[in-house]
């Protein structure tokens, strides 16, 4: 397994995890989240030292800001060495207001697909130099199937999906792997106050499944695995099926 | 910032209490002084992992402060086995942490998913109560947010009268946001135990009596379903931490072994419960006869298994079913101890409400001012709720206070406000500094106002 981590959205809920869960198995670990979650990144790594003695570091990074990404991965990754990217960082803002507000909706999908998309971009140019890698990326079950009530949300994990899809293909067989995580609802910030939701997953417990899944190297990993069945089932029901079913 | 209070609904562990209220989650501790003063004079409660049984950390129509996210490891000293945390961290996650060095909680209760601010808060004991204590004789210091803002340190030296006040004070004085711990060394995290099946409450009760003595954890699961001459009957469940001596030369190697996760979950609340009378007489017969033909039997069992065998399924509270459960514990002294736990079990099953799960044990001497544990025999049963199951536990609560006893706060969802000043004669001595640090009851609860504590806070 590459050792190495740089984990993008460090502070969230699930990033939050995911970190906890690499250090516990020994990874060295770059945490990576917005400049004004300084504090948070700090006292998270601190954390990561006293729970595992894990050697860790922060890096502050707008994604927004396209020209940061290649000084961040530079500052974060010597040359030619191997690293992993985990890009956990992502928004649901209410469907309503993106679909009224054209300008939040292009915020939305530029926070969630296009910046994401960009860094990865990024990341990849430094492992095929380095010959070795690992990308891994948060998409969704919302991502499989358009459904009314979040699929401007939906929108942004297809998209990134597919780039995964993608990237999967252009490194086949070669020594960078690309693993695409689909998390069912889990009890994170993002999910706070949708309590209506069902089958709530805990972070950790989707963390230690999303570390698995990368330590086999999986292409995509549902989490809990409930999501792989259900989800093609929906993807599968037929348009006229789909229509009339409110899901 | 409004937007960070979300409205939200909350349940208690046995779901028969729920509460509807404005909620914020902060990621960091420091967050916490501004969101008390976001929701100014109103009331404020911390919700942890929402495993208090009833009511203690629901706050219906006001606020709520969800502490789940602030979990992080602050220090570990990994030689002398001093453990710093903030509070909303889980048991599991402390265990995680601290038995791959040889260490362990001081003091657990039967499930790991608690947090460590909630097990203070509540005082929780274990198993080992009689030689240990509660939790908090192994509380080196906690950290208190006040009502005003501040925070505060809190040890035996420092500020000891709202140590004493919090450690089981149901989160009445403040938000805990650091513990510290004094943990206890293992060898592995195997128990060598020893299972002694028992016909009746005298053989029971006799039993633990007799074994106190020599084993640092005791206690005993009665079938509640038993009457007549077998009435209290049960197992009484004996253990220690094996010794590396103990172990098989197999599991020498991995004799450190972190807490897995739950094998099983209940996805989703059936429309009724299927814990009935026919299904609680079907497994309390199982679960006696568990041991076969075998009435003593000792070995070595998992540290996990021996601690929480519940939490191998997650979510098994919605067993119950859409009205939930109640958790009814208590404490009487000796003297009234035996008379009491049969005349309870007896009316249990004559008046149709047989408890699915029955745990017996003797306390040793109790700690805080509100804190449950006290000399004596301590009860816990949990039963359905079904109609006329109040009535009978407003009888039940009688007979405790009658004998000097007292029920369990952080496992209570309907005792009333008087029979609580009965219950806890120390109730004066912890209101005076409740009074003194938060006059205005910013702290409160759905427990505390039943309880009428809000009404004498406020006349002082």
């Amino acid at each position: 397994m590459i050792r190495h981590w740089l984990v993008v959205g460090a502070t969230g809920g699930i990033g939050t995890a995911v970190a906890r869960e690499l250090a516990k198995r020994g990874c060295p670990l770059t945490l990576i989240d917005r400049p004004d979650s300084e504090h948070t990144l700090a006292e998270n790594a601190r954390d990561l030292e006293v729970r595992y003695q894990a050697e860790v570091s922060v890096a502050m990074l707008d994604v927004l800001e396209y020209d940061a990404h290649a000084r961040v991965l530079d500052d974060a990754v010597t040359a030619g060495e191997s690293f992993g990217v985990v890009l956990a960082h992502g928004v649901m803002w209410p469907q309503d207001e993106l679909q009224r507000d054209s300008q939040t909706l292009r915020r939305h999908h530029e926070i969630n697909a296009t910046a994401p998309m960009a860094f990865l971009e990024r990341a990849a140019e430094r492992m095929e130099t380095a010959g070795r890698g690992q990308i891994v990326a948060l998409g969704s079950p919302a991502g499989d199937r358009g459904r009314r009530s979040n699929y401007l949300y939906g929108a942004d994990k297809a998209a990134l999906h597919c780039q995964l899809e993608g990237m999967r293909h252009r490194f086949a067989g070669t020594g960078i792997t690309v693993t695409t995580i689909k998390p069912g609802p889990t009890r994170t910030p993002m999910t706070a106050g949708m309590d209506k939701l069902p089958l709530l997953a805990e972070p950790a417990d989707q963390a230690r499944r999303i570390v698995d899944g990368i330590e086999k190297r999986k292409s995509v990993v549902y989490t809990p695995p409930v999501w792989w069945p259900i989800m093609h089932a929906i993807r599968h029901l037929p348009r006229f099926i789909y229509d009339r079913l409110d899901l | 910032m409004n937007d960070r209070w979300l409205r939200r609904e909350f349940e208690g562990w046995g779901r028969y209490r729920r509460a509807v209220s404005l909620a914020a989650a902060p990621v960091r501790a420091d967050e916490l002084p501004g969101l008390l003063q976001e929701a100014s004079a109103g009331s404020t409660i911390a919700f942890g992992a929402g495993r208090s049984y009833g009511d203690s950390a629901l706050n219906d129509g006001r606020r709520t402060l969800e502490t789940a996210a602030l979990d992080r490891a602050r220090s570990f000293d990994r030689e002398r086995g001093i453990f710093a945390c903030e509070a909303g961290i889980s048991l599991a996650q402390i265990l995680d942490v601290i038995v791959p060095d040889g260490w362990f909680l001081p003091v657990t209760p039967g499930t790991r998913f608690p947090t460590i601010g909630g097990c203070l808060a509540a005082d929780v004991h274990g198993k080992n109560h009689h030689v240990a204590g509660s939790l908090a004789r192994h509380v080196r210091s906690f950290d208190l947010l006040l009502a005003d803002g501040a925070t505060v340190t809190c040890s035996r030296d420092e500020n000891p009268d709202l140590f004493a006040a919090t450690a089981g004070g149901i989160g009445l004085t403040g938000i805990i946001t650091r513990v510290e711990l004094q943990l206890q060394p293992i060898e592995n995290t195997f128990m060598f135990a020893r299972h002694i099946r028992t016909g009746s409450l005298a053989e029971t009760m006799e039993m633990l009596a007799i074994h106190d003595e020599e084993w640092p954890y005791t206690v005993a699961w009665l079938d509640s379903t038993a009457g007549g001459g077998a009435l209290g009957r049960g197992e009484v469940i004996l253990g220690r931490h094996a010794a590396l001596a103990d172990l098989p030369v197999s599991k020498r190697a991995r004799r450190l072994r972190r807490p897995e996760p739950a094998k099983f979950a209940m996805p989703v609340t059936p429309p009724v419960s299927l814990v009935t009378p026919a299904t609680i007489r079907a497994f309390n017969e199982i679960y006696y006869r568990r041991g076969g033909p075998e009435p003593d039997r000792a070995g070595l069992e998992s540290a996990y298994r021996y601690f929480y065998p519940l939490d191998a399924a997650a979510g098994w509270n919605r067993c119950y079913g859409p009205r939930g459960f109640v958790q009814y514990q208590f404490v009487v002294p000796e003297d009234a101890a035996e008379a009491t736990v049969r005349e309870m079990l007896r009316a249990c099953q004559s008046e149709g409400h047989p408890s699915a799960l029955t745990v017996l044990k003797r306390f040793g001497d109790g700690e805080g001012w509100l804190s449950f544990p006290a000399a004596g025999w301590t009860l816990a049963l949990d039963i359905p709720v079904r109609p006329g199951l109040l009535p009978l536990l407003d009888r039940f609560d009688r007979q405790v206070a009658d004998s000097g006893g007292r029920v369990y706060l952080a496992k209570d969802a309907r005792l009333a406000a008087e029979t609580f000043r009965e219950m806890y004669p120390d109730y004066p001595r912890w209101l005076a500094v409740k009074r003194r640090v938060d006059p205005e009851c910013r702290f409160s609860s759905d427990q505390s106002r039943r309880l009428r504590i809000d009404d004498d806070v406020r006349a002082g």
